[in-house]
Protein backbone atom coordinates (compact mmCIF):
# COMPACT_ATOMS: atom_id res chain seq x y z
CA UNK A 1 0.00 0.00 0.00
CA UNK A 2 1.44 3.47 -1.16
CA UNK A 3 2.11 6.18 1.66
CA UNK A 4 1.73 9.44 0.05
CA UNK A 5 4.39 12.15 0.29
CA UNK A 6 3.34 13.76 3.34
CA UNK A 7 3.65 10.69 6.78
CA UNK A 8 7.54 10.53 5.45
CA UNK A 9 7.86 14.12 5.74
CA UNK A 10 6.37 13.81 8.65
CA UNK A 11 8.26 10.80 10.18
CA UNK A 12 11.46 12.81 9.29
CA UNK A 13 11.89 14.68 11.97
CA UNK A 14 11.57 12.71 15.30
CA UNK A 15 13.78 10.35 13.02
CA UNK A 16 16.19 12.80 12.72
CA UNK A 17 16.45 14.55 16.26
CA UNK A 18 16.39 10.76 17.82
CA UNK A 19 19.27 10.02 14.85
CA UNK A 20 21.38 12.79 16.05
CA UNK A 21 20.41 12.94 20.04
CA UNK A 22 20.15 9.31 20.99
CA UNK A 23 21.63 7.09 18.36
CA UNK A 24 25.11 8.23 18.89
CA UNK A 25 24.70 6.38 22.80
CA UNK A 26 24.99 3.17 20.45
CA UNK A 27 28.10 4.25 17.88
CA UNK A 28 30.60 1.44 17.27
CA UNK A 29 34.08 3.03 16.76
CA UNK A 30 32.38 6.29 15.76
CA UNK A 31 29.89 4.47 12.96
CA UNK A 32 25.99 4.85 13.71
CA UNK A 33 22.93 3.47 12.17
CA UNK A 34 21.37 5.87 9.93
CA UNK A 35 17.48 5.95 10.39
CA UNK A 36 16.80 8.59 8.12
CA UNK A 37 17.81 6.18 5.57
CA UNK A 38 15.81 3.30 6.78
CA UNK A 39 12.78 5.24 6.42
CA UNK A 40 14.05 6.27 3.32
CA UNK A 41 14.36 3.03 2.17
CA UNK A 42 10.91 1.55 3.83
CA UNK A 43 8.80 4.40 2.13
CA UNK A 44 11.14 4.29 -1.31
CA UNK A 45 9.85 0.48 -1.29
CA UNK A 46 6.34 0.88 -0.93
CA UNK A 47 6.27 4.37 -2.82
CA UNK A 48 8.24 3.62 -6.35
CA UNK A 49 11.83 4.92 -7.61
CA UNK A 50 10.74 8.31 -8.25
CA UNK A 51 9.76 8.67 -5.04
CA UNK A 52 12.68 7.47 -3.73
CA UNK A 53 14.99 10.18 -5.53
CA UNK A 54 12.88 13.26 -4.73
CA UNK A 55 12.35 11.64 -0.91
CA UNK A 56 16.19 11.42 -0.63
CA UNK A 57 16.93 14.83 -1.97
CA UNK A 58 14.52 16.24 0.64
CA UNK A 59 15.87 14.40 3.70
CA UNK A 60 18.98 15.08 2.17
CA UNK A 61 18.31 18.58 1.83
CA UNK A 62 17.24 18.92 5.38
CA UNK A 63 19.91 16.92 6.88
CA UNK A 64 22.88 19.14 5.24
CA UNK A 65 20.87 21.80 6.44
CA UNK A 66 20.47 20.94 10.10
CA UNK A 67 23.55 19.49 10.35
CA UNK A 68 25.56 21.50 9.32
CA UNK A 69 27.50 19.09 6.35
CA UNK A 70 28.48 20.43 3.11
CA UNK A 71 25.70 21.33 1.91
CA UNK A 72 24.73 19.26 -1.61
CA UNK A 73 26.59 16.78 -0.38
CA UNK A 74 24.00 14.31 1.60
CA UNK A 75 21.09 15.29 -0.89
CA UNK A 76 22.97 13.97 -3.69
CA UNK A 77 23.69 10.43 -1.56
CA UNK A 78 20.66 10.26 -0.17
CA UNK A 79 18.82 10.72 -3.82
CA UNK A 80 20.83 8.13 -5.61
CA UNK A 81 20.27 6.05 -2.13
CA UNK A 82 16.80 6.65 -2.87
CA UNK A 83 16.54 6.15 -6.79
CA UNK A 84 18.46 2.68 -5.75
CA UNK A 85 16.30 1.58 -3.35
CA UNK A 86 13.23 2.07 -5.79
CA UNK A 87 14.81 0.31 -8.60
CA UNK A 88 13.57 -2.75 -6.63
CA UNK A 89 9.89 -1.66 -5.96
CA UNK A 90 7.47 -4.25 -7.36
CA UNK A 91 3.92 -3.01 -6.60
CA UNK A 92 3.16 -7.18 -6.29
CA UNK A 93 5.87 -8.05 -3.76
CA UNK A 94 5.90 -4.71 -1.67
CA UNK A 95 4.91 -6.70 1.40
CA UNK A 96 7.48 -9.78 0.49
CA UNK A 97 9.95 -7.27 0.15
CA UNK A 98 9.31 -5.36 4.12
CA UNK A 99 9.45 -8.85 5.87
CA UNK A 100 11.76 -10.51 4.55
CA UNK A 101 15.54 -10.56 4.47
CA UNK A 102 15.20 -8.76 0.79
CA UNK A 103 14.59 -5.46 2.62
CA UNK A 104 17.58 -6.17 4.29
CA UNK A 105 19.79 -6.44 1.69
CA UNK A 106 18.37 -3.79 -0.28
CA UNK A 107 18.99 -1.62 2.85
CA UNK A 108 22.72 -2.78 2.74
CA UNK A 109 23.46 -1.56 -0.83
CA UNK A 110 21.33 1.49 -0.96
CA UNK A 111 23.41 2.27 2.31
CA UNK A 112 26.05 1.32 1.06
CA UNK A 113 25.88 3.78 -2.08
CA UNK A 114 24.84 6.67 -0.15
CA UNK A 115 28.26 5.78 2.39
CA UNK A 116 30.64 5.69 -0.86
CA UNK A 117 28.97 9.00 -2.51
CA UNK A 118 29.14 10.91 0.77
CA UNK A 119 33.02 9.63 1.36
CA UNK A 120 33.98 10.65 -2.15
CA UNK A 121 32.19 14.03 -1.73
CA UNK A 122 33.73 14.90 1.42
CA UNK A 123 36.79 12.98 0.79
CA UNK A 124 37.47 15.15 -2.99
CA UNK A 125 40.83 16.29 -2.52
CA UNK A 126 42.25 13.88 0.29
CA UNK A 127 45.07 12.62 -0.42
CA UNK A 128 46.54 8.51 0.84
CA UNK A 129 45.01 5.58 0.51
CA UNK A 130 41.52 6.80 0.14
CA UNK A 131 40.20 4.32 -1.88
CA UNK A 132 40.34 1.39 0.84
CA UNK A 133 39.55 3.82 3.44
CA UNK A 134 36.14 4.72 1.60
CA UNK A 135 35.35 1.08 1.14
CA UNK A 136 36.40 -0.32 4.53
CA UNK A 137 34.49 2.64 6.20
CA UNK A 138 31.13 2.72 4.32
CA UNK A 139 30.69 -1.35 4.12
CA UNK A 140 30.85 -1.15 8.47
CA UNK A 141 28.40 1.85 8.21
CA UNK A 142 26.06 -0.12 6.12
CA UNK A 143 26.30 -3.42 7.79
CA UNK A 144 25.27 -1.79 11.16
CA UNK A 145 22.47 0.31 9.40
CA UNK A 146 21.28 -3.30 7.88
CA UNK A 147 21.62 -4.42 11.54
CA UNK A 148 19.82 -2.17 13.11
CA UNK A 149 17.12 -1.67 9.91
CA UNK A 150 16.13 -5.22 10.46
CA UNK A 151 14.28 -4.47 13.04
CA UNK A 152 11.85 -3.44 10.37
CA UNK A 153 11.66 -7.10 9.48
CA UNK A 154 10.58 -7.98 13.63
CA UNK A 155 8.16 -5.35 13.89
CA UNK A 156 6.58 -5.52 10.39
CA UNK A 157 3.13 -7.31 10.81
CA UNK A 158 2.93 -11.36 9.66
CA UNK A 159 6.80 -11.49 9.31
CA UNK A 160 8.58 -14.35 7.38
CA UNK A 161 12.11 -14.23 7.99
CA UNK A 162 13.52 -16.30 4.90
CA UNK B 1 7.46 15.90 -31.80
CA UNK B 2 5.97 16.86 -28.91
CA UNK B 3 4.10 13.45 -29.28
CA UNK B 4 7.73 12.03 -29.48
CA UNK B 5 8.49 14.26 -26.44
CA UNK B 6 5.93 13.02 -24.37
CA UNK B 7 7.10 9.56 -24.77
CA UNK B 8 10.12 9.90 -24.04
CA UNK B 9 9.34 11.71 -20.76
CA UNK B 10 6.43 8.98 -19.87
CA UNK B 11 9.05 6.15 -20.48
CA UNK B 12 11.72 8.06 -18.97
CA UNK B 13 10.40 10.29 -16.11
CA UNK B 14 12.04 8.89 -13.43
CA UNK B 15 16.05 8.64 -14.28
CA UNK B 16 15.29 12.36 -15.84
CA UNK B 17 14.18 13.55 -12.51
CA UNK B 18 16.24 12.20 -10.11
CA UNK B 19 19.32 13.01 -12.95
CA UNK B 20 18.08 16.74 -13.21
CA UNK B 21 18.08 15.98 -9.09
CA UNK B 22 21.68 14.63 -8.87
CA UNK B 23 22.66 17.62 -11.09
CA UNK B 24 21.49 20.13 -8.69
CA UNK B 25 22.55 18.55 -6.02
CA UNK B 26 26.28 18.78 -7.19
CA UNK B 27 25.14 22.50 -8.24
CA UNK B 28 24.52 23.16 -4.37
CA UNK B 29 27.71 21.81 -3.41
CA UNK B 30 29.60 24.34 -5.22
CA UNK B 31 27.53 26.68 -3.93
CA UNK B 32 27.84 25.82 -0.59
CA UNK B 33 30.64 28.21 0.90
CA UNK B 34 28.46 30.84 -0.21
CA UNK B 35 27.41 34.00 2.31
CA UNK B 36 23.89 33.53 1.42
CA UNK B 37 23.51 30.02 1.49
CA UNK B 38 25.52 29.86 5.42
CA UNK B 39 23.37 32.06 6.50
CA UNK B 40 20.39 30.44 5.33
CA UNK B 41 21.91 27.26 7.02
CA UNK B 42 22.81 28.80 10.00
CA UNK B 43 19.18 29.76 10.61
CA UNK B 44 17.56 26.23 9.99
CA UNK B 45 20.42 24.45 12.35
CA UNK B 46 19.56 27.59 14.50
CA UNK B 47 15.96 26.69 14.55
CA UNK B 48 16.08 23.20 14.65
CA UNK B 49 18.89 22.91 17.39
CA UNK B 50 16.43 24.08 19.98
CA UNK B 51 14.33 20.62 19.87
CA UNK B 52 17.52 18.91 19.35
CA UNK B 53 18.95 20.59 22.93
CA UNK B 54 15.56 20.29 24.96
CA UNK B 55 16.05 16.44 23.86
CA UNK B 56 19.59 16.37 24.83
CA UNK B 57 19.31 17.83 28.37
CA UNK B 58 16.71 14.97 29.07
CA UNK B 59 18.58 12.39 27.84
CA UNK B 60 22.08 13.94 29.76
CA UNK B 61 20.35 14.17 32.63
CA UNK B 62 20.53 10.21 33.50
CA UNK B 63 23.99 11.03 32.44
CA UNK B 64 24.75 13.06 34.71
CA UNK B 65 25.69 10.77 37.92
CA UNK B 66 28.60 8.85 35.68
CA UNK B 67 30.20 12.09 34.24
CA UNK B 68 30.45 13.87 37.83
CA UNK B 69 32.41 10.62 39.24
CA UNK B 70 34.77 10.72 36.27
CA UNK B 71 35.16 14.90 37.13
CA UNK B 72 35.80 14.32 40.15
CA UNK B 73 38.77 11.90 39.37
CA UNK B 74 39.77 14.11 36.97
CA UNK B 75 40.02 17.08 38.81
CA UNK B 76 42.30 14.76 41.57
CA UNK B 77 44.32 13.81 38.71
CA UNK B 78 45.18 17.79 37.43
CA UNK B 79 45.34 18.99 40.83
CA UNK B 80 48.48 17.15 40.69
CA UNK B 81 49.27 18.32 37.65
CA UNK B 82 49.03 21.68 38.79
CA UNK B 83 51.20 21.32 41.60
CA UNK B 84 53.93 20.37 39.61
CA UNK B 85 53.51 22.91 36.77
CA UNK B 86 53.16 25.38 39.21
CA UNK B 87 56.82 25.24 40.30
CA UNK B 88 58.17 25.54 36.76
CA UNK B 89 55.44 28.56 36.31
CA UNK B 90 57.21 30.07 39.18
CA UNK B 91 60.53 29.34 37.21
CA UNK B 92 59.44 30.71 34.18
CA UNK B 93 57.48 34.07 35.42
CA UNK B 94 61.40 34.84 37.00
CA UNK B 95 63.08 34.25 33.28
CA UNK B 96 60.34 36.70 32.20
CA UNK B 97 61.25 39.08 34.23
CA UNK B 98 64.74 39.14 33.23
CA UNK B 99 64.02 39.16 29.76
CA UNK B 100 61.22 42.11 29.87
CA UNK B 101 58.36 39.54 28.39
CA UNK B 102 54.38 40.45 28.75
CA UNK B 103 52.40 37.62 28.67
CA UNK B 104 49.79 39.08 25.76
CA UNK B 105 47.45 35.76 26.09
CA UNK B 106 44.07 36.55 26.97
CA UNK B 107 42.54 32.90 26.85
CA UNK B 108 39.19 32.18 28.35
CA UNK B 109 36.99 29.36 28.03
CA UNK B 110 33.16 28.96 27.72
CA UNK B 111 31.95 25.65 28.49
CA UNK B 112 29.25 23.76 26.29
CA UNK B 113 27.59 20.75 25.91
CA UNK B 114 27.28 18.58 22.65
CA UNK B 115 24.01 18.43 21.43
CA UNK B 116 24.26 16.56 17.80
CA UNK B 117 26.78 14.69 16.18
CA UNK B 118 27.06 14.36 12.52
CA UNK B 119 26.03 10.49 11.51
CA UNK B 120 28.46 9.81 8.54
CA UNK B 121 31.85 9.15 9.44
CA UNK B 122 33.08 11.09 6.98
CA UNK B 123 31.10 14.49 8.14
CA UNK B 124 32.96 15.53 11.24
CA UNK B 125 30.67 17.84 12.60
CA UNK B 126 29.26 18.83 16.59
CA UNK B 127 26.42 20.75 17.29
CA UNK B 128 27.03 23.05 20.44
CA UNK B 129 24.42 24.40 22.97
CA UNK B 130 26.35 27.92 23.13
CA UNK B 131 26.14 30.65 20.09
CA UNK B 132 27.19 34.25 19.42
CA UNK B 133 25.44 35.51 22.27
CA UNK B 134 27.82 33.68 24.22
CA UNK B 135 30.81 35.35 22.64
CA UNK B 136 31.33 32.52 20.63
CA UNK B 137 32.78 33.46 16.76
CA UNK B 138 33.81 31.48 13.73
CA UNK B 139 37.06 29.92 13.77
CA UNK B 140 37.15 29.77 18.03
CA UNK B 141 38.96 26.45 18.49
CA UNK B 142 37.45 23.93 20.69
CA UNK B 143 38.73 21.52 23.18
CA UNK B 144 38.29 19.53 26.41
CA UNK B 145 40.51 18.22 28.79
CA UNK B 146 42.31 15.52 26.61
CA UNK B 147 43.31 18.08 23.98
CA UNK B 148 42.10 19.83 20.96
CA UNK B 149 38.82 19.10 19.17
CA UNK B 150 37.98 21.55 16.13
CA UNK B 151 36.81 24.65 15.14
CA UNK B 152 33.60 26.57 15.19
CA UNK B 153 32.89 26.50 11.42
CA UNK B 154 28.96 28.33 11.95
CA UNK B 155 27.34 30.04 14.66
CA UNK B 156 23.95 31.11 15.19
CA UNK B 157 22.36 33.21 17.76
CA UNK B 158 22.37 30.16 20.51
CA UNK B 159 24.21 27.32 18.75
CA UNK B 160 27.38 26.47 16.87
CA UNK B 161 28.72 23.93 14.60
CA UNK B 162 31.94 23.09 14.88
CA UNK B 163 34.37 21.18 12.51
CA UNK B 164 35.78 18.44 14.74
CA UNK B 165 39.64 17.19 13.58
CA UNK B 166 37.42 14.23 11.98
CA UNK B 167 36.41 16.61 9.35
CA UNK B 168 38.17 16.44 5.44
CA UNK B 169 38.22 19.88 5.00
CA UNK B 170 40.09 20.91 8.09
CA UNK B 171 43.62 21.14 7.63
CA UNK B 172 46.52 23.04 10.75
CA UNK B 173 49.52 23.48 10.79
CA UNK B 174 50.98 21.81 13.93
CA UNK B 175 54.55 21.15 15.35
CA UNK B 176 56.47 18.48 17.15
CA UNK B 177 56.62 19.36 20.75
CA UNK B 178 59.62 17.89 21.26
CA UNK B 179 61.95 18.63 17.97
CA UNK B 180 59.69 21.60 16.83
CA UNK B 181 59.41 20.09 13.64
CA UNK B 182 56.09 21.22 11.52
CA UNK B 183 53.96 20.02 9.13
CA UNK B 184 49.97 19.73 8.11
CA UNK B 185 47.31 17.79 10.58
CA UNK B 186 44.96 16.57 8.36
CA UNK B 187 41.81 13.77 8.30
CA UNK B 188 42.18 11.54 5.17
CA UNK B 189 38.69 9.69 6.22
CA UNK B 190 40.12 7.11 8.19
CA UNK B 191 43.20 8.21 9.99
CA UNK B 192 44.57 12.01 11.60
CA UNK B 193 48.07 12.11 9.73
CA UNK B 194 50.62 14.65 9.20
CA UNK B 195 52.33 15.30 5.99
CA UNK B 196 54.49 17.39 4.42
CA UNK B 197 57.06 16.57 7.24
CA UNK B 198 60.85 16.81 6.00
CA UNK B 199 62.49 13.15 5.88
CA UNK B 200 65.40 15.36 7.71
CA UNK B 201 62.64 15.65 10.80
CA UNK B 202 63.62 14.37 14.24
CA UNK B 203 60.28 12.35 15.27
CA UNK B 204 60.07 9.92 17.25
CA UNK B 205 56.86 6.81 18.03
CA UNK B 206 54.95 8.58 20.95
CA UNK B 207 56.49 12.49 20.34
CA UNK B 208 53.38 14.86 21.29
CA UNK B 209 51.91 16.62 18.64
CA UNK B 210 50.85 19.98 19.56
CA UNK B 211 49.02 23.47 17.22
CA UNK B 212 51.31 25.63 16.28
CA UNK B 213 52.03 29.22 16.87
CA UNK B 214 52.52 29.88 13.14
CA UNK B 215 49.00 29.15 12.50
CA UNK B 216 46.71 31.69 11.21
CA UNK B 217 44.18 29.96 12.40
CA UNK B 218 45.24 28.55 16.39
CA UNK B 219 48.32 30.42 16.95
CA UNK B 220 48.51 28.80 20.92
CA UNK B 221 50.44 25.32 21.32
CA UNK B 222 46.93 23.14 22.14
CA UNK B 223 47.81 19.26 22.53
CA UNK B 224 46.64 17.37 19.75
CA UNK B 225 47.84 14.14 20.03
CA UNK B 226 50.76 11.69 19.84
CA UNK B 227 52.66 10.05 16.77
CA UNK B 228 51.18 6.64 16.07
CA UNK B 229 52.91 5.12 13.09
CA UNK B 230 56.15 6.82 10.95
CA UNK B 231 55.20 6.28 7.64
CA UNK B 232 58.71 6.39 5.42
CA UNK B 233 58.09 6.35 1.66
CA UNK B 234 61.64 5.27 0.04
CA UNK B 235 60.52 7.90 -2.50
CA UNK B 236 60.19 11.24 -1.88
CA UNK B 237 61.33 14.16 0.31
CA UNK B 238 58.70 13.75 2.93
CA UNK B 239 57.50 11.56 5.85
CA UNK B 240 53.62 10.98 6.54
CA UNK B 241 52.50 10.54 10.11
CA UNK B 242 49.81 8.86 11.75
CA UNK B 243 48.43 10.51 15.04
CA UNK B 244 46.32 8.84 17.40
CA UNK B 245 44.21 12.06 18.98
CA UNK B 246 44.29 12.76 22.30
CA UNK B 247 40.27 13.44 22.51
CA UNK B 248 37.98 10.13 22.09
CA UNK B 249 35.81 11.80 19.72
CA UNK B 250 33.13 9.05 20.13
CA UNK B 251 32.57 9.77 23.57
CA UNK B 252 32.71 13.62 23.94
CA UNK B 253 29.79 15.17 25.54
CA UNK B 254 30.76 18.37 27.03
CA UNK B 255 33.51 20.58 25.51
CA UNK B 256 35.37 24.24 26.23
CA UNK B 257 35.05 26.88 23.27
CA UNK B 258 38.67 28.93 23.73
CA UNK B 259 38.31 33.15 23.18
CA UNK B 260 41.58 34.88 22.54
CA UNK B 261 41.99 38.37 21.49
CA UNK B 262 43.26 36.94 18.26
CA UNK B 263 40.21 35.22 17.36
CA UNK B 264 37.53 35.25 16.07
CA UNK B 265 38.09 35.39 12.49
CA UNK B 266 35.71 37.59 11.16
CA UNK B 267 34.78 35.62 7.72
CA UNK B 268 34.46 31.56 7.00
CA UNK B 269 37.84 29.95 7.49
CA UNK B 270 39.81 30.80 4.46
CA UNK B 271 42.25 28.57 3.33
CA UNK B 272 45.82 30.16 3.05
CA UNK B 273 49.00 29.40 1.33
CA UNK B 274 50.13 26.42 3.05
CA UNK B 275 46.73 25.18 2.28
CA UNK B 276 45.82 25.32 6.19
CA UNK B 277 42.46 26.78 6.66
Amino acid sequence: MKTGWFYPLLIFFPLLLIQIVVIPLISLDGFVPNLPLIALVFFTLKNGRLFGAVSGFVYGLLIDLIIGSLIGSTMFSFTAAGFTAGLFFNENKIENYLRSYVFILILFLSSLVHEVLIFVILSFGAEGDAFTGIIRQSIYASLYTSLIGSAVIILFPGRKFF
Amino acid sequence: MIHYLRQIWDRFRDFIVTGFLLLFSLFIITKSESPSVNSFKTFVFGTFSFATSFVSNVILMTDLRSENEELRRKTAELMLEVNSLREYGIENESYKQMLQLKDTSTLSLVTSKIIAKSFSPAQGTITLDKGSNDGIMVGMPVINGNGLIGIVHSVSSAFSIVRTLRNVHLKLIIRNERSRSEGILKWTGEYLTVTNLPKTADVKHGDRIVTSDISSVINKPLFVGRVAKIINPESGYFNDLIISPGVDFNSIKSVFVVKTTQFPLNTLPQTNERGEQ
